[in-house]
Parts: structure tokens; C-alpha cells; sequence
């Protein structure tokens, strides 16, 4: 019998797990993560993993039973919302490869989760490309009404939109700081050539030098915005009055930058936590507790409006939790608070009703009727209570308004005959009010700039403090260098011939040469005269083409088209920034998120390599045309 | 050709017997023979020969039209005359000739026709050629002249005939003052160049020498200087010399091998200025290489990445 030999690779394999299987203790937040429904109470859970399972092509059926039994647990708890169910049901599709089948089933879950955003945007995207008229208008109303009703979308999308103009400004620092540079570089190089006068060859160590004041900032890993700044500063002697609008707009948008970093930072520990169960996203996702102040506040953002809202978010979660005592003290603390809060009446209600305290529970409704007769909710909770107590003349006395007031509760879709099982329905946070607490103008959006990431990012190396005065002065420097050279011999630069002159006050009268005024094409003169201006010509026209296709958009300003190559410069802008707030979300999101992300960056991408050709096919034209125009094209050199 | 003969066909026939006068230096002077030609108001050709050369003067009617200097001095053949001053290249000049070799025209009705020189240039360049070649026969000691007589008209391209009475005049000046002048300057090849430094009234200076002042940016070789100013080579050694005095120039002595083809030159200035502008563009392109790395750390990274997706979080 042959020996068997041990192996030994198999044997530290086996080593190897038992190793990590003791090393590596089970995670928490892995468990967590695994559970899809954190925090709902089980039945509601339980529920909701049947909602996913079933949801799939062609389970219309059985997937709207599932819906209904969700829905009818929903309403037990007061939740108004889950919105993980979409997530978790594309995250499925695109698992097992029918995300693109999926939307018969996301229209039967909003029903479930009315108050997701995602759901909704995603829907009215897949109306528009399957061409759905009837559908598009219900989804934009849905969406419309998710916005109106659930505060952490509506500030998601305003951060959106903050972070979008953010990346844009970025793009169109660098575009605009580095376009000028470039139109102000011979110039600039001629200027610097003077302070060289008596060494041998003072154009070299005129590159040399502009090359050095180029390159510094950037060999340094200064910050975009600081370095835009420089560089704008330094060509502003050069330009014409519409290329200083395009510099000076690049500064202002760059002090936008600033505020909005201080901005999104003073709003981060707001809402930052919303999908994870903060308080802010508590209704379309379980809260699962913290204290008040703790999540709510931090200290950045005080005051006693988010102290209310926080309170209010708090008793909402111990509502949808079941610890109704609890829910009911938080509640009756809220209203003794702030008095005058309908929705905390209405909700108190529930909670009390619930209890079986009915005959409080309606004075709460009544109360609560009061305060915002058209709200609906009220009136329907006590309509049902009504029914259940059976006392059917007040019930048929508040019927039409209690029916009337629940439809037009969008984007929840109640049905009101559909609704016989005494479903009570909570009251969201308002979200005017966060609205308003948010995007009030706040000491902190100047106090946290200093703290923004994007300061340290964009703004390096600048201390703390500085960034306002830094560009405050790059403006002014901006201006006054501009208004200086009015009054002192500077070197201007044909944009046509590339011929270099001295030139006292406003370049816009002199940029163009007289020989290419008199289009007299290589000059009157012949001979070695002709031949060394020919030579300027070519290598000026290789200089623009060159800039031309690298930073598209050049040719269009060295042609003179300032407000046009503006216009070209923020629409490339806004393409590259949509590509940055939107590439990464594409790839780690997830979810419909990231699924609309990832079309977004690929259609942002796209428009940003069409408009790059353009830019460089336009710029390169332009100039050629201009060359045109003034007689130095003809011939090729 | 442009000068038109009449008859050509019967002169050459009878070319023994249209000489109308014929004899040696030696014994009838160029001065007279030109104050016989131009008081006649003859119109023909007058071939003076010497030193090894032959120089024709075309005359109309007792006025200097055209002169053909001998191909074997080219300094004054008028293609080299433009082309020393910076007017043609040496491409250009070979293109003309080649133009010139297969029509038959002369060099300068190509030019005008081509507009690469205007009609008042060529005219001031073709008097300075005439006075060149007067001022060079006249120093011959030795040699013959030969005067055939025949219809002239002046080419519609060329300039104003001119007197040959008041080239006498300058020529005799020449034959004069010419070596005293000279002498102020170093024997055999000189470089001559603005002092640096000076201030200059152009206002102070005569008309030759204005001309002069400027022409000196163009190059240090003398011969070139007085071509690009359109001088004679006594008219420009005699303006050098007011400006030496004046201490506005410095004269050097050429030394050996030292001289340059102005074509040659010129094609090294371009060669070079494209070199330095393609490595410029070079090292730019780097430059903004690395600048594009920066951008996309700062704009394009992971982390900048995470900032701007900060957005997914509030949904």
C-alpha cells in the first residue's frame, strides 16, 4: 500500500481559515448590513423581505399582495415610508440581471415608499426613454410630492445641486485661469525678456523664468482655486476687457466655492447621517435612537428650531418602534413646547387612540383639524376612530372632507375605500421648516469654510482666514494691474501676426498690429524682413493651434470672441462637473442611485469629449479666420 | 529683352559698319568719351574695356539708361546688389533666375512683375548700379572703348535715364576724396557697429547719414550697410567716417574666414528661432503634462471624488 504523502499547501490552507475564523471576529455593522429593514419593527420587516422577494418580471399579482400586506403593517407602526425597499429591490435586479425589466415592479413599490426620491426620479427617467406620457405625469407629480413632504430629499437635491456648481466653478477656474494664462504668455514673456536686456539671449531666460512662475505653483501642490487666482492675476496686464470679465468671473465663482464648502459643512451632521437612520431621514428610514442634541445639532447648527425638529424626529421613530409611552410623553413635552404644532396633535392622537385612550386621541384630531384645517390627515384619523366607535353621524358629518383631504396627500396614493381597515396616518416633519432653518444665511456657512474639505483641497496652502482676503486681493490686483498698465509701456502681442510692439493704455486698440490692419500680409518690405515675419506668423499660428487643442476654447479668444469662448468655457464646465459629482456616485452608490449616477456621468463624459473637439475645431477656425481677415494666412509658410 | 533695338536684326547684320566710334583709353579719356556721348545726344551702346572686364552703357538719346556690368564681378550685378541689401534671398534669387533663364526677361522687369520689389525701388537700386560701374571705369589706366550706335528706348519698368554730366561730377569727387576717406578705416576687410550706449540726435545728422544710422541694425559688414542704405561705396564710407568722428560707431578689423553668406545667415536666424521654439513647445508640453496630472489629483482623484459625492448621502 503506497504511503500517502500529507499536503502540505492544503494544510496551511486549512491553517490559514481557522486562523481568520478566530482573528477575525463577526462585525457588527457586517451584520447590520446584511439585515436589509434595520430597526422596523419584526412584523414590518418580515414583510418587507417578502415585498423583495417577490418583486421580479411578470409578478404583478403576487408582488401587489405582498404591497398590500406591507402597506397594512405600515400603517399598524405609523411608518409612512420605507424607502431601502426600492434599494433593495434593484440591488436583486441588478444581482440576477433584470434591473432594465424592473420597472413594473418599482411602480407597484411606491405605494410602499412614496417618499423616496431615487424611486421616483428613476421612474420618470425609464417614462421618458420607453416614452410613457400618462406615467411621466404621474411620476412627476409623485416626485413633486416627495419633495413637498420629505425633508432629507429635498436637501439632498440642494446639496446636489451645491456640489454640481462647486465641481463647475472648479472646472471653470482652471479652464478660464488656464486659457488666459495662455493668451497672456507671449506677452508676458516679451515683458520679461526687457528685464534680461543686456545678457546675450534674453528670450531664454524670459521662457525660462515664465515657465518657472508656471510650473511653481503646480510642482508645489498648491490648491486649484489658489493657483487659478496666481495665474489670473498674472496675465490680467494682457487682456482685453472681456477676457478680465471672464478672469474676474472665474474669482467670484471661486469665493461661491468657498461659501458653499462652509455650507455644506455647517449642513453635514444634519442630514449627513440620513441614510443610515439619522434623524433628519428617520421617515424614510428607521431611526434607531441617539440623543437629541447629539446627532441633531452637534453644535454646528443650534438654535431652537432644530432642537424642535430633532424632538419631533425622535418621537416619530419611538412611534414607528411600537414603545408608544414613551412616543406619548415625547409628544405631549412637544406640544407643551411648541403649542401650536398641528402635526404633533395629530400624531399624539394616534398614539393615544393606539393606547386606547379614544376620547383623548379625538380631542387631539379635533385639535389638530384646528390648526390645519386642510391638512386631511386629521380628519380622516378622526373619521376612522369615528367609524370604530360607531358613531356614524359624526363620521358621515367629516367623511367628504376626511375622503377629500387623503387624496390629495400626494405622493402617498391613499385610497380611501381601499383603507377599511382603520389605517391612522402619522404626520411627517414639515419640510418648510428645514427648509427654511437650512437655507437661511448662517454665521456658520462663513464659520465652517475655514473647516470645509474644500478649503484644505482647493485652497491649500492658504491658512485658515485667509481665503476671503486672498481673493479679495487677486481681484483687486486684478484691477488695479489692468488700470496700471493703461499708464506704462507693456509689450502687446498681435493676435493675428504675433508681432510683439510696446504699447501704452488699452490693449483692445492695439492687440491687432498695423501691418495686419493694412492686411499687407507679410509686410511692404521684402527680402530677409519678409522671411523673419513669415517665420513669426508660422510659429505664432502653431503656438494658437497648439493651445487651441489643448485647451479648447483658445483660438476662439486669441480670434477675439471673449463672451462667446465664456459661454463655450461654462458649458464645458458644467459637462466636467457633472461628470465629477456623479462618476463616483455611479461606482459606489449603488442601487437606483447609483444606476442613474452611472448614466449621468457616462451622457456628462460624453458631452465633455463632443465639446472638447468643438472647442478645439472652433478655436483653431476662428483663429484661422482671423488670420484671414487680416491677410497672414495665405501662404503656407 | 525690355530695352528694344531698332533695328535689331539690321545692327547685328551690319554690326562692322554701325560702329561709330572705337579706340583706347590711353589716348581718349572716359570722361570725354562720355561728354561726347551725352553732348551728341547719341543713343547706343558703349562697351568699355579693362582690368580684365567688360562694362556696357546703354544710352538714349545722350542719357544713361541701363548698364550690363561684367558677369565675372558680380558685387554688381543688381540680383546680388538686392539680395546683399536684404531685399531678396538667396531662394528668391535662384527662383528669379531660374524665371530669367527660360523667358529671356531681365532680372529686374521679373521682379516689378512679380512685386517683389516696387518700380521706385528698382529705379534707386538701378542708378546705384550705374554709379557703381561709372566710378569703376573710371579708374581704369588701361583698355579700349567701343561705341555702336543705335535706337534705345528706355524700359517702361526701369527709372529715370540719367545725366552722365552729373555722374561725371560725383566720379571725379570720387576719384578725389575716395582714398583719403579709406584711409581713415583699417586696411582690407573692417566690421563696423553702433557704439553702445549713445545718445543720438537724428535730427543732427545729413540725410546720407540718417540713412546710414538706421541701416546699421541691419549688419556689420559695410559693403551690406551701404547696400541696404542704397548708397555707393563712396557716398557710404563717407558718411562712416562723419559718424566715426562723431564717436557713434566702432570699427573692427574682419578677421580671417570670419565671412558669412547673408543667405546662409539668414537660414541659420530661422533654423534656429524654429529649434528654440520647438523645444520651448516641448518643454511647455511637459509642463502642461504635469499640470494635467495636478488637475486631475486635485479635480479627478479618489478623494476629491468622495467630497462630490457627498451628495448621496442626504437621500
Amino acid at each position: 500500500m503506497t504511503r500517502r504523502v500529507p499536503n502540505p499547501s492544503r494544510r496551511s490552507w486549512a491553517r490559514f481559515a481557522l486562523f481568520l475564523l478566530i482573528l477575525v471576529p463577526p462585525d457588527p455593522s457586517r451584520v447590520a448590513a446584511a439585515e436589509p429593514f434595520p430597526g422596523y419593527p419584526e412584523s414590518v420587516r418580515r414583510q418587507a423581505i417578502r415585498v423583495v422577494e417577490a418583486a421580479g418580471p411578470g409578478s404583478g399579482e403576487a408582488l401587489e399582495l405582498e404591497v398590500r400586506a406591507l402597506r397594512r403593517a405600515m400603517f399598524a407602526n405609523a411608518i409612512l415610508s420605507m424607502n431601502a425597499v426600492p434599494d433593495r429591490v434593484f440591488d436583486r435586479a441588478a444581482r440576477e440581471g433584470w434591473n432594465r425589466g424592473s420597472y413594473e415592479s418599482m411602480r407597484a413599490i411606491t405605494r410602499v415608499a412614496p417618499l423616496s426620491l431615487p424611486l421616483w426620479t428613476w421612474l420618470v427617467r425609464e417614462d421618458v426613454a420607453r416614452f410613457r406620457l400618462e406615467e411621466f405625469l404621474f411620476d412627476v407629480k409623485g416626485l413633486l410630492g416627495a419633495f413637498r413632504q420629505y425633508a432629507p430629499g429635498l436637501v439632498g437635491h440642494a446639496v446636489w445641486l451645491v456640489l454640481f456648481a462647486s465641481a463647475s466653478a472648479c472646472w471653470f477656474a482652471i479652464w478660464a485661469s488656464l486659457n488666459l494664462l495662455m493668451r497672456a504668455l507671449p506677452a508676458l514673456t516679451l515683458d520679461v525678456a526687457r528685464l534680461f536686456k543686456g545678457l546675450p539671449r534674453p528670450e531664454i531666460f524670459a521662457s525660462g523664468v515664465v515657465l518657472a512662475v508656471f510650473a511653481a505653483p503646480v510642482a508645489c501642490g498648491v490648491g486649484i482655486a489658489a493657483t487659478a487666482v496666481f495665474w489670473v492675476a498674472l496675465s490680467a496686464a494682457y487682456l482685453r476687457r472681456g477676457e478680465l470679465v471672464i478672469g474676474g468671473t472665474a474669482i467670484l465663482l471661486l469665493a461661491c466655492l468657498f461659501l458653499c464648502g462652509g455650507f455644506l459643512q455647517a449642513i453635514h451632521p444634519v442630514a449627513g447621517m440620513a441614510r443610515q437612520g439619522g434623524w433628519l431621514g428617520g421617515e424614510g428610514y428607521s431611526y434607531r435612537g441617539g440623543s437629541i442634541s447629539g446627532e441633531g445639532g452637534t453644535g454646528l447648527l443650534t438654535g431652537e428650531e432644530w432642537e424642535r425638529m430633532a424632538r419631533f424626529a425622535r418621537a416619530r421613530s419611538e412611534m414607528e418602534g411600537e414603545n408608544l409611552r414613551s412616543a406619548e410623553s415625547l409628544w405631549t413635552e412637544f406640544i407643551s413646547e411648541e403649542g401650536d404644532s398641528g402635526e404633533a396633535y395629530n400624531n399624539r392622537g394616534i398614539v393615544r387612540v393606539r393606547l386606547g385612550k379614544t376620547e383623548e386621541g379625538l380631542a387631539d384630531f379635533e385639535a389638530a383639524a384646528e390648526r390645519s384645517p386642510a391638512g386631511g390627515r386629521a380628519q380622516w384619523n378622526a373619521y376612522q376612530v369615528y367609524l370604530q366607535e360607531f358613531r356614524l353621524a359624526q363620521a358621515s358629518r367629516i367623511q367628504p372632507v376626511a375622503w377629500a383631504g387623503i387624496r390629495a396627500l400626494v405622493p402617498f396614493d391613499y385610497r380611501a375605500e381601499e383603507m377599511t381597515h382603520g389605517e391612522l396616518l402619522a404626520a411627517p416633519l414639515r419640510v418648510g421648516d428645514v427648509w427654511r432653518s437650512l437655507f437661511t444665511a448662517r454665521e456658520e456657512w462663513f464659520r465652517e469654510a475655514r473647516r470645509s474639505p474644500f478649503h484644505a483641497r482647493f485652497f491649500r496652502p492658504l491658512p485658515r482666514g485667509w481665503v476671503p482676503s486672498f481673493l479679495a486681493a487677486g481681484l483687486a490686483w486684478t484691477v488695479l494691474w489692468k488700470l496700471l498698465s493703461r499708464k506704462i509701456w507693456v509689450s502687446s502681442v498681435c493676435r493675428s501676426c504675433g508681432a510683439g510692439t510696446l504699447v501704452v493704455r488699452s490693449r483692445v486698440a492695439a492687440d491687432i498690429c498695423n501691418a495686419c490692419r493694412a492686411q499687407v500680409g507679410k509686410g511692404f518690405r521684402v527680402g530677409e524682413e519678409r522671411e523673419l515675419r513669415g517665420l513669426s506668423i508660422s510659429l505664432h499660428r502653431r503656438y494658437v493651434r497648439a493651445c487651441s487643442v489643448l485647451f479648447p476654447g483658445a483660438g476662439a479668444l486669441w480670434a477675439g470672441k471673449e463672451f462667446r469662448a465664456m459661454l463655450y468655457g461654462l458649458l464645458l464646465s458644467l459637462s466636467a462637473g457633472l461628470f465629477s459629482v456623479s462618476w463616483s456616485a455611479g461606482r459606489q452608490a449603488g442601487g437606483l442611485i447609483g444606476d442613474m449616477a452611472t448614466d449621468l456621468w457616462r451622457a456628462a463624459l460624453g458631452t465633455v469629449a463632443v465639446l472638447w473637439l468643438f472647442g478645439a475645431a472652433w478655436g483653431w477656425r476662428s483663429f484661422g479666420n482671423l488670420q484671414l481677415r487680416h491677410n497672414v494666412s495665405g501662404e503656407r509658410l | 529683352m525690355a530695352l528694344v533695338r531698332e533695328p535689331p536684326v539690321a545692327s547685328q547684320r551690319l554690326r562692322g559698319k554701325a560702329v561709330a566710334m572705337q579706340g583706347k583709353i590711353a589716348d581718349f579719356g572716359i570722361p570725354d568719351i562720355f561728354q561726347l556721348v551725352s553732348s551728341q545726344a547719341k543713343s547706343g551702346s558703349l562697351a568699355i574695356s579693362g582690368n580684365g572686364r567688360v562694362t556696357i552703357f546703354l544710352f538714349s538719346e545722350g542719357r544713361i539708361v541701363d548698364v550690363q556690368p561684367d558677369r565675372r564681378e558680380s558685387r554688381s550685378l543688381l540680383g546680388t546688389m538686392l539680395r546683399d541689401a536684404g531685399i531678396l534671398t538667396d531662394s528668391d534669387l535662384r527662383r528669379i533666375l531660374s524665371a530669367q533663364g527660360a523667358g529671356g526677361k531681365k532680372i529686374g522687369e521679373i521682379l516689378v512683375a512679380k512685386g517683389k520689389v516696387s518700380k521706385e525701388v528698382l529705379g534707386r537700386y538701378l542708378v546705384l548700379q550705374v554709379k557703381e560701374c561709372l566710378f569703376d571705369v573710371l579708374t581704369f589706366r588701361e583698355g579700349e572703348y567701343r561705341f555702336e550706335g543705335f535706337a534705345v528706348r528706355p524700359a517702361p519698368w526701369g527709372g529715370e535715364p540719367i545725366r552722365p554730366d552729373v555722374l561725371l561730377m560725383e566720379g571725379m569727387q570720387y576719384l578725389d576724396e575716395y582714398p583719403r576717406y579709406r584711409g581713415i578705416f583699417p586696411q582690407g576687410d573692417f566690421l563696423v557697429t553702433r557704439k553702445k550706449g549713445e545718445r543720438v540726435d537724428p535730427h543732427a545728422f545729413s540725410e546720407v547719414e540718417r540713412v546710414l544710422w538706421k541701416s546699421l541694425d541691419f549688419s556689420d559688414d559695410p559693403d551690406r550697410v551701404f547696400r541696404k542704405a542704397c548708397l555707393t561705396g563712396f557716398e557710404g564710407i563717407k558718411g562712416l567716417a562723419a559718424l566715426l568722428q562723431r564717436g557713434l560707431i566702432e570699427v573692427a578689423t574682419k578677421k580671417a574666414g570670419a565671412t558669412v553668406d547673408p543667405g546662409k545667415r539668414l537660414r541659420d536666424e530661422i533654423a534656429d528661432r524654429r529649434r528654440f521654439d520647438t523645444i520651448r513647445m516641448a518643454v511647455w508640453g511637459a509642463a502642461v503634462a504635469a499640470a494635467a496630472v495636478w488637475i486631475y489629483r486635485g479635480l479627478l482623484s479618489r478623494e476629491t471624488f468622495r467630497v462630490f459625492t457627498a451628495w448621496v448621502d442626504f437621500f
